[in-house]
């Protein structure tokens, strides 16, 4: 049995740990720091579930998390927003499928992931 | 007395006769001349009395021939009006006839005699001679010398006034020679009944007696008397207002007269000529007649042709005008009339004695002639019919020339006789009814009545006549030729020394005239009271005596005015001044009367009280004339009601009052205004108005202002500026605002100002003036200024702040989020398992990082609610899932300090509403968080509730510590708790209450608190009920 892709941006090192431990378990993790490889990645993977902070070099989450909804191929992805901009969060309740505001506990991440990830994603 | 006949004689005295045959011829020729030509007659008259006497006479004269001769003088210069001379001739005449026993003769002389007595007024002897010539004569049937004899004797009776008497004797001439076919004398006659006729007023029986008569004359060419004759026929003409042919009588007359040299009927003739003329109003051609007819009656001595001549002359020169003429002509007229009146009264007296001594002898020898007793019957009864009226003449001969010349009507009646019949009239009351003596003598006086008469008056009359009374009553009268006439007549009784009734005696007065002035002033009076009754005005005419006396003359009709009638203003004259006057107000009407009483025309105005009460003001105008007769002041005046005029005067001077009084406020209120006021001219722009607070503001004094313009202070620049704002306020017709324009000052500078421009009309609606207001704005906008920066300042800061703070928040997360992380992932066993020492580690960590995290959201939130930067997320909820979440956080908290937290949601709230969800969560959820914190023992309760049809209510009520009054003001601000007194426990962000405020301020509701300290508090929230958006109902 195969586990979902998680693919987790953040550059914070420490934070993008934490969450890549807290779903682990149930997901395959892919971690990335900057929005240009990001993106590029992007056209090839899809993930399950996408843990995105806004803050990022190169290209920001706003503009991957607009990718994300304009590629067809990640129609099924969930988008967590995972942010400490309280503001943008705001901002970015319709378009993701969920945000979080820093700071986030790993047990309630995990369950929302789980909770998000689409049913027919589980394959082989 | 034909030619024939003269021509004969003529003949015999050419051939040789006797000396006696000579004579006989020669009187016969001067008797046949005697009318046609006197001065030969005389001639020849006194050469046979030469002849008669002288010569083979002279011894003893030719009696015949010298008594011929002397009748034959005797009849001529009676002829020429030498009576005297006429007289001696016919006495010697006489005496020589009578010695000769010539009966015949001498009965002729006697004739003369008679009537030459007659020519010269001689009634008496006249009557004597004539009487005993018609004795004569009927004894010897001389039939002309009756008839002349009795012509005469008319003659004396016409000439004592006996007018019936007279015609009577006239026509027995004109008989007896008409038995004798004398024609002369029926011409004769006929002229004297004419005459006659026309004294007793028959001028129709005249005209036929004149023209009869006029024929004869013709007929026989009897020139000598065709003159009288015609004058005659003239008068009578004239009295039956034949006036063309009367002219052409009195025409012929004189000419005839002045032919025939018979100066007694060419004064006739100019006397009546002159009357006509009068009547004609040819008044100068009159006057020169009637002035030949005066010369001529003076020079033959005629006192009845010239009283006639007066009673003309005074006419003719009152119509004229020359009332002083007329006076003494009138005079003239009277006193001779009188003068005659006296004659005859005496003569008649003596002539009756005559006539009765005659009758009686005649009586004797003739008793059995009928007409002797007729006359003699005829005597007798005028002597009693006008015996009373003979011895009032006797008494009293002017008073009768009075009474025959008085223009009021006198009749007389006989009481004693049956039908009290009228015994006398005046011409008067001919001149007056028309009616002539003999239609009326022996009549009642009824026959003046008429079909309008007015019977009570009659009544009154006969009332007055029945007890002998006096009695004055006007009725209406009827002339004879019917006309009515309004007769004023007084009648009187008169009783007798022993106070017998004898008569009644009438005074009437055609007051026609006057009764149709009466009539027609009684019209205008009527006009007048009715012009008088439409105005309201009152008109008084008064006359100020010389003795002070005031005397009302006339006044209208006084009701309107004062409410009093005239009748008892005109009958107490102290009623007006004392009491219709207002007292205040006498003084002033009493000097208009002493105006009045120097002669001066004075206007007043004055109040007076009416019957009513009402007092009125009222002006009385007097205008004052002097009477030219009495030099009394005569005042006409006029009162008018002038209370409305007085009350518009005061209401004017009320508002003139008013107004000088709202002109006095206004210019206070200009003058103290705090501001700059100025007024320009709106034409020139010149300074009108300048205001205290302009003058300290521009340093100019008003007086260096006024009449200047803005070019006179301010520099070019600047002045072109305010005229041509002030020309736009102008033009436009309303005010500008000029928010700022600076202003160079004399003492403070350059100084900025706003000013306001209005223009101000005059009652056309046309710009009067331009009025400005300006306040110095100098400071205020410095202020202004400084204040703008320091809110840029403050909103900078604020900027800052808030950014700081999302900047802290931002930069605390993710440190944060690590904590929280690793010790979670501790806490779950991810690093290896853990003591529960280390175990109760990671609960205090995380316990912590939540504290940190609420303390962080909550600054966060502060920061953008105060920076504006929360919006709010309007959706429909349902209130019952979004108060158990609540709850259910909430029963936690507060189970484990042992409170209870009951909720109650109210059953009139809609289960769905439209608001921010997680907003009012936040709100719900610190409300609540905070009861708990503060609440040791009891509970919280929680209550929703619709307080109206608006709103929506959240109470959160608690039994806590309370929150004394001095901190209920503060303890909505941020960062602010009650007291240091807080424990751990109750330690918080102090941001809480801040925020829920905020969020309910930006949710359009309001929060209040009550609450007690040691009891508790109660927090209510009144939020409006937001309509539900249709996308997610």
């Amino acid at each position: 049995m195969t586990k979902l892709l998680a693919l987790i941006v953040e550059d914070d090192k420490r934070l993008a740990e934490i969450f890549s431990l807290a779903l682990q378990k149930e997901f395959e993790i892919k971690v990335i720091s900057d929005g240009n490889t990001a993106l590029a990645l992007l056209a090839e993977l899809i993930p399950a579930v996408v843990v995105l902070d806004l803050h990022l070099p190169h290209i920001s989450g706003e503009k991957i998390l607009q990718k994300i909804r304009s590629y067809e191929h990640l129609a099924k992805t969930r988008v967590i927003v995972a942010t400490a901009d309280a503001q943008k969060a705001d901002q970015l309740r319709e378009t993701a499928d969920l945000v979080l505001l820093k700071p986030i506990s790993p047990n309630q991440l995990r369950e929302l992931a789980m909770r998000l990830r689409p049913p027919d994603t589980v394959i082989d | 007395m034909t030619p024939d006949k003269i021509t004969l004689l003529e003949n015999q005295l050419a051939a040789p006769l006797t000396l006696q045959a000579k004579i006989d011829t020669i009187n016969a020729l001067a008797w046949e001349l005697r009318y046609d030509d006197v001065a030969r007659a005389i001639q020849l008259s006194q050469a046979a009395r030469e002849l008669a006497t002288q010569g083979e006479f002279q011894a003893q004269p030719y009696q015949k021939g010298l008594a011929e001769s002397l009748r034959n003088l005797g009849h001529c210069y009676e002829r020429l009006a030498n009576y005297d001379l006429a007289l001696s001739f016919l006495h010697e005449a006489l005496t020589l006839f009578r010695a000769m026993a010539n009966p015949s003769e001498e009965g002729t002389i006697l004739y003369l005699l008679g009537g030459t007595y007659w020519s010269l007024g001689d009634y008496f002897n006249a009557l004597d001679y004539e009487f005993k010539a018609l004795k004569l004569c009927q004894a010897i049937d001389d039939r002309l010398g009756i008839g002349k004899a009795l012509n005469i004797i008319g003659l004396v009776y016409q000439s004592v006034g006996d007018f019936a008497a007279a015609l009577n004797y006239f026509l027995q001439s004109l008989q007896t020679y008409e038995e004798i076919g004398l024609k002369r004398g029926q011409g004769d006659a006929l002229s004297n009944c004419c005459e006659v006729c026309f004294d007793l007023g028959e001028y129709d029986q005249a005209l036929t007696y004149g023209l009869k008569s006029l024929q004869i004359h013709e007929e026989i060419n009897y020139q000598s008397d065709l003159g009288l004759v015609l004058v005659g026929v003239g008068r009578v003409s004239l009295a039956l207002q034949q006036h063309a042919q009367a002219l052409d009588y009195l025409r012929r007359a004189l000419e005839i007269s002045r032919e025939t040299g018979n100066r007694y009927s060419e004064l006739r003739a100019l006397l009546y000529l002159g009357d006509i003329y009068g009547r004609q109003h040819e008044n100068d051609l009159a006057l020169s007649l009637l002035h030949q007819a005066v010369g001529i009656a003076q020079e033959l001595g005629v006192q009845q042709e010239l009283y006639e001549c007066y009673q003309v002359l005074a006419r003719v020169y009152k119509q004229l005008g020359d009332f002083e003429k007329a006076l003494t002509a009138h005079e003239q007229f009277y006193t001779l009339k009188q003068k005659v009146l006296e004659e005859i009264a005496s003569h008649k007296f003596k002539i009756l004695e005559i006539a009765s001594e005659m009758e009686a002898a005649k009586r004797e020898a003739e008793a059995q002639r009928l007409k002797n007793i007729e006359l003699e019957q005829a005597i007798a009864k005028r002597q009693r019919a006008e015996e009373a009226l003979l011895t009032s003449l006797h008494q009293n001969t002017q008073l009768v020339a009075a009474i025959n010349n008085l223009s009021s009507g006198v009749v007389v009646t006989d009481p004693n006789q049956p039908h009290n019949p009228l015994v006398f009239v005046n011409p008067a009351f001919t001149d007056m009814t028309g009616y002539r003596p003999d239609e009326v003598i022996g009549k009642n006086c009824r026959f003046l009545q008429g079909p309008e008469t007015d019977p009570l008056a009659v009544a009154e009359i006969r009332q007055a006549l029945a007890h002998k009374k006096v009695c004055k009553v006007t009725l209406l009268n009827y002339r004879k030729d019917g006309t009515p006439f309004w007769n004023e007549l007084t009648v009187s009784p008169v009783f007798d020394a022993q106070g017998q009734l004898i008569n009644f005696v009438g005074l009437q007065n055609d007051v026609t005239q006057r009764k149709q002035m009466e009539e027609t002033l009684k019209k205008s009076e009527d006009w007048l009271r009715r012009i008088f009754s439409t105005i309201s005005d009152h008109i008084y005419v008064t006359e100020l005596t010389h003795t002070g006396q005031s005397v009302n003359r006339f006044i209208s009709p006084t009701e309107a005015l004062t409410g009093y009638p005239q009748e008892k203003i005109l009958a107490d004259w102290d009623f007006w001044p004392s009491t219709l006057i207002h007292p205040d107000d006498r003084a002033r009407a009493a000097a208009q009367f002493q105006c009045f009483v120097r002669g001066e025309s004075s206007e007043v105005e004055y109040r007076l009280t009416r019957a009513d009460g009402r007092l009125i003001w009222v002006r009385d105008s007097g205008r004052v004339e002097r009477d030219p007769l009495s030099q009394n002041v005569i005042v006409y005046g006029v009162v008018s009601d002038i209370t409305a005029r007085k009350q518009a005067e005061e209401a004017l001077a009320k508002r003139s009052a008013e107004l000088e009084e709202a002109l006095n406020m206004l210019n206070g209120v200009i003058e103290n205004l705090p501001a700059m006021l100025f007024m320009k001219d709106a034409e020139s722009l010149h300074f009108t108005h300048f205001n205290k607070a302009a003058e300290e503001l521009v340093g100019l004094e008003r007086a260096e202002v006024i009449g200047k313009s803005d070019y006179d202070f301010f520099p070019q620049e600047q002045a072109d500026f305010f005229v041509a704002k002030d020309r736009e306020v102008l033009a436009k017709g309303n005010l500008v605002d000029i928010a700022e324009e600076s202003i160079q000052t004399v003492h403070q500078g350059v100084r900025l100002l706003y000013t306001r421009k209005a223009p101000i009309l005059d009652a056309h609606r046309k710009p009067k003036y331009l009025l400005g207001v300006s306040v110095d704005i100098t400071e205020r906008k410095q202020a202004e200024e400084a204040l703008a920066q320091a809110r840029d300042q403050a909103l900078e800061a604020s900027r800052l702040k808030s950014q700081l703070l999302a900047k802290v928040s931002h930069e605390l997360r993710t440190p944060l989020g690590a904590i929280l992380g690793y010790t979670e992932l501790l806490q779950y066993g991810v690093f290896g398992p853990l003591s529960d020492e280390q175990q109760k580690a990671t609960v205090e960590i995380i316990d912590s990082t939540q504290y940190l995290t609420h303390m962080v959201n909550e600054l966060l939130d502060q920061a953008q609610l105060e920076t504006g930067k929360v919006s709010l997320n309007i959706r429909s909820f349902i209130l019952a899932d979004m108060v158990n979440q609540v709850e259910t956080k909430m029963n936690v908290l507060a189970q484990s300090k042992g409170l209870t937290l009951t909720t109650d949601i109210a059953a009139e709230l809609p289960s769905t509403l439209a608001g921010d969800q997680k907003r009012l969560q936040q709100i719900l959820l610190n409300l609540i968080s905070n009861a708990i914190k503060f609440t040791q023992t009891g509970g919280v309760q929680v209550r929703l509730y619709q307080p109206d049809l608006a709103y929506w209510a959240i109470q959160v009520a608690d039994t806590g510590i309370g929150i004394p009054p001095e901190a209920q003001a503060y303890i909505f601000e941020p960062f602010q708790q009650v007291d240091g007194s807080i424990t751990r426990e109750q330690t918080g962000t102090g941001l809480g209450l801040s925020i829920v405020k905020h969020l309910v301020s930006l949710m359009g509701g309001q929060i209040t608190l009550e609450s007690k300290v040691g009891q508790g508090s109660i927090f209510t929230i009144l939020l409006p009920l937001n309509p539900i958006p249709e996308k997610t109902a």
